[in-house]
């Protein structure tokens, strides 16, 4: 029979049915085996709550791993990819809001309760003795207690929780591999992370991605709600609406900053600058003006103040106007701290395109679902390209088969809002400039030489065991997660 | 400086430019110029649109007769191939970032004697387009390597309009 704890929230009693962890931490406490959370079927070892949870994504296998993610980095909590209901496991702690010193004495005494971490407006953590026979029930005790006294804001025991959250598309083709590869196919953890950067942050409002692209479609519902500035630099009008079927930048952008059901952008909470540069010329080929080009790009990190610039673009030879306003953009954006330049390596399967080459960018290449450089035989089956590689190549990032916003109507790739099949460097450049744009929203004052470091000395090696610079494979993979909790180191 | 040694400066380095068999037309040019619409319409139906109301068509597909009247009113620009395939159109402007009051100084010196006559339009401090009164982009490449040579300063590009292959033709 499952135990019933009852606490207060909002001036109300609630109850709470305890299964697993609380049987476990009671087993623990004996010295027994390690105790199984029901819904979610894994091992929990018997420590502290804290300690619990980073042992567990420690000690599993990367499989294992990919499928979880630290919600609050600094305690405790873990997720579950798979849908279920929401598991809440209480623990020894106890979360105390507005507590005055001799409130916190009075329960010290009377309950044996002391202070562990106080938080900001008065929210105070407190914890039972190491040595109680029932630490969660003493917990749960001891804040009704406080929560009846009538002195104290709040108090309740301090949860862990297992939730489901609202999440890319898992499984199957269709699915958002590049934030969550589930192996389906590929290999599993084959990805950027997303899931576990997302316990961290999902990028902040204040900073801006900009997409420089054959414009984007600014009033598609998944990115309208994100953008806060776009011009056309091809035919000098106010938006960056695409012509006819160009349906390339809008692709990109969702793969920043998208905000839908079926697409969630990795920065999807970051702002999105749209900027049209390029249009189709109902061929083959693809349409640039120089000129219009240095223009956007000065526009974007001076007018439209960008933090990070997405280039899924290139060809041609190098030239001097565009060259120099990307240097612009990375000494003066930002107030002098440099706007994070990110440019598509190519995908001739040939040395890094300009503007690709330039040095002080981050140049990305492409891989696949099995976690393999993306070449013209690697086993995901697009044989007709492969991914740029050489000097200036920095990270590399998920690019075939990514799921992400399209132009709606026939005009599409595909009939719907999203289309399954963007591929190619254009679909592994946003993944970065997207984790560019999460970076700065936890530390706004990294520098731009900074995120690039951070970006590159967290990437995981991928066809290799050992990390550094290996010119097909730039510095490996990005791993935002990993970025992001360096970044809060830094 | 012909089609067959045709070079721009980039990073300080001479990039070699090979000819096409393709030209620019400028539409607005050419109807500034008097060309009736009776004998620009055949120029669009036979080649590529680019922004501008520009035209894009194999060099081969226009009478001499129009030609000769095209070029003397500046309605023709260079096309130019790169090693990978990428087309380059040069439109008569060129741009200049300068780096200080000596750099402006020699620029003016260098137009003031420059067998092309141009007019300097002042974008923003340290900034200007250089325009070839006569309207060709020939000119404008010439005349950017001028500048490069001559006066040294960071940037001076003859503006280019390029073609590349779509990234995304597999989507298609």
């Amino acid at each position: 029979m499952p135990r019933v704890l009852r606490y207060y929230s909002g001036n109300r009693k609630h109850r709470l049915e305890v299964q697993g962890l609380f049987e476990g931490r009671q087993q623990s406490a004996r010295g027994a085996q390690a105790a199984t959370v029901p819904q979610v079927k894994f091992p929990i070892r018997p420590q502290a709550a804290g300690a619990q949870v980073m042992n567990l994504l420690s000690v599993q296998p990367r499989a294992l791993q990919a499928r979880f993610s630290v919600i609050s980095e600094s305690q405790t909590m873990i997720q579950p990819v798979d849908r279920g209901r929401t598991t809440v496991i209480p623990t020894e702690t106890v979360a105390v809001i507005g507590a005055k010193a001799d409130e916190l004495r009075w329960v010290r005494r009377q309950f044996g309760l002391e202070v562990v971490q106080e938080g900001s407006h008065g929210k105070v953590l407190l914890t039972v003795a190491g040595d109680a026979d029932d630490p969660v029930e003493q917990a749960t005790a001891a804040a009704n207690a406080l929560f009846e006294r009538g002195n104290v804001e709040g108090a309740h025991p301090n949860f862990l929780r297992l939730i489901q959250r609202p999440g890319p598309a898992t499984g199957g083709a269709s699915a958002q591999w590049g934030l969550d590869n589930l192996g389906n196919p590929g290999v599993v953890g084959a990805d950027v992370a997303g899931l576990a950067a997302w316990t961290i942050t999902e990028g902040d409002a204040s900073v801006r991605a900009a997409v420089l692209d054959e414009g984007v479609d600014t009033a598609h519902p998944y990115l309208k709600p994100g953008v806060v500035a776009e011009r056309d630099f091809v035919d000098g009008n106010p938006t960056a609406q695409p012509d006819g079927d160009d349906a390339h930048g809008t692709a990109c952008a969702g793969i920043i900053t998208a905000r839908g059901d079926k697409v969630r952008g990795l920065a999807s909470g970051a702002s999105l600058v749209a900027a049209r540069i390029a249009k189709g010329d109902g061929g083959q080929g693809w349409i640039f003006d120089d000129f219009n080009t240095a223009d956007a790009i000065d526009w974007c990190w001076d007018d439209a103040q960008s933090d990070v610039l997405s280039n899924s673009w290139g060809g041609g030879p190098p030239v001097d106007v565009i060259t120099s306003a990307f240097t612009r953009a990375r000494t003066q954006g930002r107030g002098g701290r440099g706007a994070v330049v990110v440019i598509a390596a190519g995908n001739s399967q040939m040395q890094v395109s300009y503007p690709g080459n330039l040095p002080d960018v981050l140049t990305v290449g492409a891989s696949n679902q099995w976690d393999k450089r993306k070449t013209r035989t690697s086993q995901d089956g697009e044989d007709w390209w492969g991914s740029n590689f050489g000097k200036g190549l920095d990270l590399m990032a998920p690019g075939v088969q990514i799921l992400t916003t399209d132009i709606s109507g026939a005009r599409g790739y595909d009939s719907g809002l999203t289309t399954p099949r963007f591929n190619g460097t254009s679909s592994a450049t946003p993944f970065v400039a997207a984790a560019a744009a999460l970076l700065l929203s936890v530390r706004p004052t990294l520098s731009e030489t900074e995120v690039r470091k951070i970006l590159t000395s967290t990437a995981e090696p991928i066809e290799t065991a050992t990390s550094g610079w290996n010119q097909y494979r730039g510095h490996g993979r990005l791993h935002a997660f990993t970025a992001l909790r360096a970044a809060r180191k830094w | 400086m012909t089609t067959e040694d045709a070079y721009f400066w980039s990073h300080g380095q001479k990039v070699p430019l090979s000819s096409s068999n393709e030209i620019a037309i400028d539409l607005g040019a050419a109807t500034k110029a008097g060309l009736s619409r009776d004998q620009l319409e055949p120029i669009r139906h036979k080649g590529r649109d680019l922004p501008g109301q520009l035209i894009l068509l194999d060099a081969a597909a226009l009478p001499e007769s129009v030609r000769e009247r095209l070029d003397s009113v500046g309605a023709i620009h260079p096309v130019y191939q790169t090693e990978d395939n990428t087309t380059l159109v040069v439109l008569p402007e060129v741009r200049v970032e300068l780096k200080d009051p000596a750099d402006q100084e020699r620029l003016q010196d260098l137009l003031a004697g420059s067998s092309t006559d141009a007019v300097l339009e002042e974008t923003k401090p340290g900034r200007v387009v250089l325009h070839p009164k006569s309207g060709r982009g020939a000119d404008a490449l010439q005349l950017a390597n001028q500048v490069v040579e001559e006066v040294h300063p960071p940037v001076a590009q003859a503006r280019f309009v390029r073609v590349v292959r779509r990234p995304d033709q597999d989507l298609r």
